[in-house]
């Protein structure tokens, strides 16, 4: 797996000091965004939609937390080691939908349908411009430009 | 892949023994030759071979499911669920170790074929219980549903209600969540353990890979996490995610962010004394540790200045939402945080002072009506480390029942087990040259949860649930390294192998009384729907699912041990207004289990009941039962105005009450409850075992006066009308289908 590959001492870097993100690591980044960009849209729009379908608690689910995890996850320059960028994202995953629900008790202004759906798009918006940085430019410079102090 | 630090560190130092030997003099001791070493040597020669194990937990999770189906969970006894376990549902446990065992068998184990064994390895243990209960278990995780789906409805929280409400923040997030997916909050509850087990295994191997040098000894970690985690906190439950965000905070501070070893200035000079210092050869001597260890964790991640930036201001993001989410949690992190900062085993020298003052902001603030007038129940055992864990720990092991106790004793080996075999593990590491600084840190660190708060008895648990992770990770050091020895790779084979055997035994023995069967949420339903809102609700203890929904609409009391008094002493303390008495199977086994009550307990107080004039049962399914006591206050003397509903609503024409809001994704996915025959009042004596007929009959009639609930909609039908004197009358007609005998009560 890819993503689970570890950086070694002697990789090779980059002229301008960066390291270059090997082609299959960035096959995965570019594949785990564009799943999180599709399944927060298709939430969305099952949200937005008022969509009643039994595929819908899964998707809608799988977009809260994958989509919006992988939407802020995804920008960082993280060691390749899936278990650690999993349990990340995980956690902020879970994270991001609880805090826009204390928002809203905190103000009373409860309207979770519709807030959802906008996170959901939101997210699927960030996890598109991943997708559109990741096949461009090859995606962000790898971890290891300044080292470890 | 070679760890990073024998490449940096090629030649082992020389390290001493007590008796001022050098141990690297020693040869190696020579690589296990294992049984099954031409499974990983045959793997050119036979490209199916390495898939072996995979071929084994395929066959493990068939047996598995086809056991499932002969599991009766709501007949558990004392024992739990352990003594109900077909032999099929042994041998698919059995053959899913085996294919852990032997997919761990290479030094570096593929990793599909390892992820499969230990996918099919949590299924068989954490998902069980899911799979064997036709609805969720745990009154706690039920209470959860019901805050949750208050939040939903109403968003705004209730904490007059309940302390709980005051850390919202998993609630609301559930809340939202289960609105925009148009299910129930009760939706996420059946199988969220085993979710929760696997979300938790990405923490534990991002732990086990930022400390263990060896692939195998990694893996061997997850699978000791997920054998050796029978706390039963993985419910849907505030603190199953704090859980998440505790470890996941915790793996960034000492990977990213991790140090290596610079302590603050202050503890340098303290452990410089001299006192220090030899307080510090004396123990490692006595040990056998060599003094100059090195530390063995790898090198912190290499990251970039914006990376890190950005890293700290997600993971005070992530201590934020836990400190709105749960209250023990954060408590733990705060204390985990400082004792790595003293260690100087991270560098984020700050983050306990942000999460300290998190708490101290949340609880000051928004947590005043949890501490208000309680202080001394709050603070009362803080510093009283010994007395809490005698209360939670000893405490728990004097048991009435042969049962119970081999259930507590088993938890204990369970954790004594783990326990001793991370101290082994981090002895033979020290013995090797490297020392586990942060995982020692991580492991002990939350015993100080005991001092810190008052969490009653639970606290040992939930201090044994904090330093899982890191045990599982040190237990692994046991395998870890270049080469095997024979005795450590015995011995943590005997270890997991006892940890997967005192794991149905430990995980299910709560099963008795923390089982809710159908028929104990169909009564439920039919109290939604019958009972005013602001009666009183009288039970034996609080295994029900009574809070799932309606929060705050009913008030809810415990009988206690009045149950076994005589029939004078019952009637004279039950309340003499109206009010209703709810029985369920998990309160008789409760009442058993813990309390030490006779086994008919139940049927001998229901007994009791039917010789009041007063009281009457008005439901009855196969596993609970609801009782109607008459208000006996005179109506000269006592002028009691009926329950306010709706206020100022004029009693002549009363208005149709507006539809409360239901929410109708609730019952959906509830099964068919048989419902037996309420027996009239005063009919004499009552065993408790029920008609068989094909088809039953049951008409209730709902109490004058007070809002009436709508119905659920999974069983029965029938009418409301509201008569000229503001009361209303419910008739309910129930047919059910014949069922099978009911069990108790």
């Amino acid at each position: 797996m890819a993503l689970h590959r570890a950086h070694t001492e002697d990789e090779g870097v980059a002229a301008d000091g960066g390291r270059r993100r090997p082609g299959s690591e960035r096959a995965v980044r570019l594949l785990i965004a564009a799943a999180a960009a599709a399944v927060s849209a298709a939430g969305a729009a099952l949200v937005l939609a008022g969509v009643t379908s039994p595929a819908r608690p899964y998707v809608v689910l799988v977009g809260l937390v994958l989509g919006s995890g992988w939407a802020v996850v995804g920008w960082l320059n993280l060691r390749p080691d899936a278990a650690y960028i999993g349990s990340l994202t995980l956690a902020v995953g879970v994270s991001v939908p609880i805090a826009v629900s204390i928002l809203l008790v905190l103000s009373s202004w409860w309207h979770p349908v519709g807030v959802s759906g906008a996170l959901l798009g939101v997210t699927a918006g960030v996890n598109l411009l991943l997708v559109v940085r990741h096949s461009l430019d090859g995606g962000p410079r790898a971890a290891g430009t300044e080292g470890a102090s | 892949m070679e760890p990073r630090w024998t490449r940096r560190r090629p030649v082992l130092p020389q390290l001493q023994t007590a008796s001022g030997a050098s141990i690297t003099d020693r040869p190696p001791p020579p690589a296990v030759r294992s049984p099954l070493r031409h499974l990983t040597r045959g793997a050119s020669s036979d490209p199916l071979t390495p898939y072996a194990p995979l071929v084994l937990a395929v066959l493990g999770v068939v047996a598995w499911a086809l056991s499932v189906g002969h599991l009766h969970p709501y007949t558990a006894g004392a024992f739990g669920l352990v003594t109900h376990l077909p032999a099929l549902w042994w041998v698919g446990l059995l053959l899913v170790t085996g294919a852990v065992a032997l997919a761990l068998v290479p030094a570096t184990p593929r990793t599909t074929v390892v992820i499969g064994t230990i996918l099919a390895f949590a299924l068989v243990l954490h998902g069980t219980l899911s799979a064997a209960e036709s609805t969720p278990r745990f009154e706690a995780a039920y209470t959860v549903a019901g805050f949750a789906n208050y939040i939903a409805l109403h968003g705004h929280t209730l904490p007059r209600i309940d302390a709980r409400f005051s850390w919202f923040g998993m609630l609301s997030g559930d809340g939202m969540a289960s609105t925009a997916m148009q299910v129930s909050t009760m939706w996420f509850l059946r199988w969220a353990p085993l979710v929760f087990e696997l979300a938790y295994l990405f923490p534990v191997k991002a732990l086990a890979n930022a400390t263990l040098s060896s692939p195998r000894a990694r893996w061997a970690a997850v699978a000791i996490f997920l054998a050796g985690n029978w706390i039963d906190q993985d419910y849907f439950s505030p603190q199953a995610i704090g859980l998440l965000l505790y470890l996941v905070v915790l793996v960034v501070a000492i990977r990213t962010f991790g140090g290596r070893g610079l302590q603050p200035r202050a503890m340098r000079w303290l452990l410089s004394t001299r006192a220090m210092r030899a307080t510090r050869t004396g123990v490692l001597r006595r040990l056998y540790l060599p003094l100059d260890a090195r530390p063995g964790e790898a090198l912190p991640d290499a990251s970039t200045s914006r990376a890190r930036a950005a890293l700290s201001v997600l993971l005070m993001f992530l201590v934020a939402v836990l400190v709105i989410s749960h209250q023990i949690s954060p408590v733990a992190l705060c204390i985990v945080l400082f004792f790595l900062y003293l260690a100087g085993r991270t560098r984020l020298r700050t983050l306990w002072v942000f999460t300290a003052f998190g708490v101290w902001a949340w609880l000051s603030w928004a947590a005043e009506p949890f501490w208000s007038g309680h202080l001394t129940k709050i603070f009362g055992s803080v510093g009283s480390v010994g007395s809490t864990f005698s209360s939670s720990v000893s405490g728990r092991a004097v048991s009435s029942s042969f049962g119970r106790s081999v259930v507590e004793f088993s938890r204990l080996g369970s954790a004594g087990l783990i326990w001793l075999v991370a101290g082994a593990g981090v002895w033979i590491l020290w013995r090797r040259g490297r020392t586990q600084w942060n995982l020692l840190v991580l492991a002990v660190a939350p015993v100080a949860v005991g001092g810190a708060v008052s969490y009653g008895g639970e606290v040992a648990l939930r201090i044994l649930l904090f330093s899982m992770a890191p045990l599982a990770v040190l237990a692994a050091c046991l395998i870890d390294g270049p080469y095997l020895r024979a005795r450590a790779v015995a011995v943590f084979a005997l270890v997991g192998l006892a940890l997967v055997v005192l794991f149905p035994v430990a995980r299910f023995g709560n099963e008795s009384f923390e089982a809710i069967a159908p028929g104990d949420i169909a009564a439920t339903n039919w109290i939604y729907g019958h009972v005013p809102v602001g009666s009183t609700i009288l039970v034996f203890a609080r295994d029900e699912p009574l809070l799932y929904s309606h929060v705050g609409d009913y008030k809810t009391r415990e009988l206690g041990l009045v149950v076994l008094d005589s029939t004078s002493t019952i009637a004279s303390s039950l309340p003499h207004r109206t009010a209703w008495i709810f029985m369920t199977r998990s309160q008789l086994e409760d009442g058993i289990v813990f309390g030490g009550l006779p086994k008919d307990w139940l049927t001998t107080f229901e007994q009791k009941l039917h010789q009041m004039p007063f009281v009457r049962l008005v439901d009855r399914t196969t596993t609970a039962s609801v009782y109607r006591i008459s208000s006996r206050v005179h109506p000269v003397h006592h002028v009691v105005p009926p329950p306010k509903l709706h206020p100022t609503r004029p009693a002549a024409h009363p208005p149709k009450p507006p539809p409360p809001k239901v929410d109708h994704h609730l019952h959906q996915r509830l099964p068919t409850v048989h419902r037996v025959q309420p027996k009239p009042a005063g009919s004499g004596t009552h065993t408790g075992t029920h008609s068989t007929a094909p088809h039953r009959t049951t008409t209730t009639t709902a109490p004058p006066g007070g809002k009436v609930h709508n119905p659920p909609p999974t069983f029965g039908t029938g009418g409301s009308a509201a008569s000229p004197t503001g009361t209303s009358t419910t008739t309910t007609t129930t047919t059910v289908p014949a069922g099978p005998p009911p069990s108790a009560p």
